[in-house]
């Protein structure tokens, strides 16, 4: 059985994908600063998972945490995140250094760790869980949305510079999903509502479509795909101008 | 996700390169396939060597008629329709000042309108079925390839056309996204002006350092995208890059 990480694995989409490598064959390593809830989620799981305290913005914690691995891992998922949201001028330096450090820095050095194990293991795949706030800007999301561009580029960066390797990058940009982080969003229905209008499929996502994602990216299946990011969205990031009115006359415009 | 076993799909230009591909790879996971293109023999080929599972009919996208008889057989032999791949397409190119009015009509009409019409048409079906329908960019709408602009414009609008429709037809239950492949070895290539199978073949495999993953593509390993898209019902006006990192960067010194 081969060996998949995966970060911020003890709650939400995180604890999802885990499940999903678990059923997928893999033997899952749960990786989260709340040891207790990825030992939870781990639990949950059975033999072939285990749970690790890891903080991704810490190089000898990450460091650590791959020396620790039996073997070098075939999946590493860059799961764990963080939002704050506020408006630009007021934000906490604070607040945007902390999700900077989680959502970038900890993307990048838990990917150069695992490049370092795959490598000599002959190759592996990582999949980064960005945004669609990485495809498009959404206001008071504080450096939320600059850290998911950032990671979408970066993941472009490393699959050139480790394609040789044969370790493939690639990232899953999430629309609305009913699960982790946004729980407290979708908590109020009318916000629930507002927000499922706008998406042309009319439904939020699930973590499970996610995981869905991940788990293609991973797999033999995508052996040819690296570099990439894939929208899991319902059509949001496409839909902009679906809902501008205009009179049901007018078929066309100009010459 | 959608289980691909047992659904019925029809792809259009399965007759040869990364339709054929496509279809081998459908019917591998268990699905009823039907395959239609303009030549024959070549889908007697695909559909003797795949089984009862694939149907073979001849029939050209760019002909309303054919469309119909095409949509007609996918509906017949699968029990309805889930997924529509348009595959078909053929290329023509030339330096600017030489292009010919006729074949760029031509096309146009083969890679962008024949598809968007038997979309429309399969849309009933669809709705039905809560399916999807794929489309085929390339990799000419990332990257530019001198003389080869007839061809880039039109994959330009399919991918135009995904986002679209994806935001159009979602409401109805229907998706729509978008496969783009980069430098896969099929018989384009040769009606491309790119010489002999073999010069061909020697020219793609020239290539292949310009990729991340340091080699050209296979046909079976787009087919694994499409699969995916068919099955994935949260996924709509996506377009996934195929090419094992081709399109990416500017320098990689």
């Amino acid at each position: 059985m081969s060996l998949a990480v995966v970060t911020g694995a003890g709650s939400g989409i995180g604890a999802v994908i885990a499940r999903h490598a678990a059923k997928a064959g893999y033997r899952v390593a749960l990786w989260d600063v709340d040891e207790a809830a990825a030992r939870e989620v781990a639990s949950g799981i059975g033999e072939s998972a285990h749970a690790g305290k890891v903080d991704v913005t810490s190089e000898p914690s990450v460091a650590a945490a791959f020396a620790a691995l039996d073997e070098a891992p075939a999946l590493v998922v860059n799961n764990a995140g963080l939002v704050r949201f506020g408006p630009l001028r007021t934000l906490s330096l604070d607040d945007w250094d902390a999700v900077l450090k989680v959502n970038l820095t900890g993307t990048f050095l838990v990917s150069r760790h695992a490049a370092g194990l795959m490598e000599p293991a002959g190759g592996g795949a990582i999949v980064n869980i960005a945004s669609i706030n990485g495809i498009a800007a959404a206001p008071n999301a504080g450096a939320y949305t600059a850290t998911k561009a950032a990671v979408i580029r970066l993941t472009e960066q490393m699959s050139l510079e480790w394609g040789p390797a044969g370790i493939r990058v690639n990232t899953v940009a999430p629309g609305l999903i009913l699960a982790g982080m946004s729980d407290a969003i979708y908590a109020d229905e009318e916000v629930r509502e507002l927000r499922q209008a706008q998406v042309p499929l009319g439904r939020l996502g699930t973590a499970e479509q996610v995981a869905d994602c991940v788990l293609f990216l991973g797999s033999a299946g995508a052996a040819y795909i690296t570099g990439q990011t894939v929208a899991v969205d319902g059509g949001l990031t496409k839909a902009a101008l679906r809902n501008l009115a205009r009179p049901k006359t007018v078929d066309s415009v100009g010459a | 996700m959608k289980d691909i076993a047992g659904t019925s799909i029809l792809v259009t230009g399965g007759g040869s390169g990364i339709g054929a591909g496509v279809a081998r790879t459908l019917v591998e996971r268990g699905a009823r396939v039907t395959v239609s293109g303009r030549r024959e023999h070549r889908l007697k080929e695909v559909a003797g060597e795949l089984g009862p599972a694939c149907l073979a009919v001849a029939g050209d996208v760019t002909v309303a008629a054919d469309r119909e008889r095409l949509l007609a057989a996918a509906l017949e032999h699968g029990g309805g329709l889930d997924t529509l791949v348009n595959a078909a397409g053929n290329m023509y190119r030339g330096a600017l000042d030489e292009l010919d009015e006729r074949q760029m009509l031509d096309l146009y009409h083969s890679n962008v309108v024949g598809p968007t019409q038997l979309s429309g048409l399969a849309l009933p079906a669809l709705r039905e079925s809560r399916g999807s329908i794929v489309f085929f960019g390339s990799v000419h709408t990332q990257r530019a390839f001198p003389g080869a602009s007839p061809y880039a414009a039109t994959k330009g609008a399919l991918e135009t056309l995904t986002g679209v429709l994806a935001s159009e037809l979602g409401p109805q239950g229907v998706r729509v996204n978008c496969v783009r492949p980069g430098a896969v070895f099929t018989e384009i290539n040769e009606r491309a002006g790119l010489g002999t199978a073999e010069e061909a073949h020697a020219r793609l495999r020239g290539l292949a350092g310009a990729h991340a993953l340091g080699r050209i593509g296979t046909a079976e390993e787009v087919a694994e995208a499409v699969v995916y898209l068919a099955c994935a019902e949260w996924v709509t006006g996506s377009i996934l890059t195929v090419d094992g990192g081709l399109a990416l960067g500017v320098t990689q010194a």
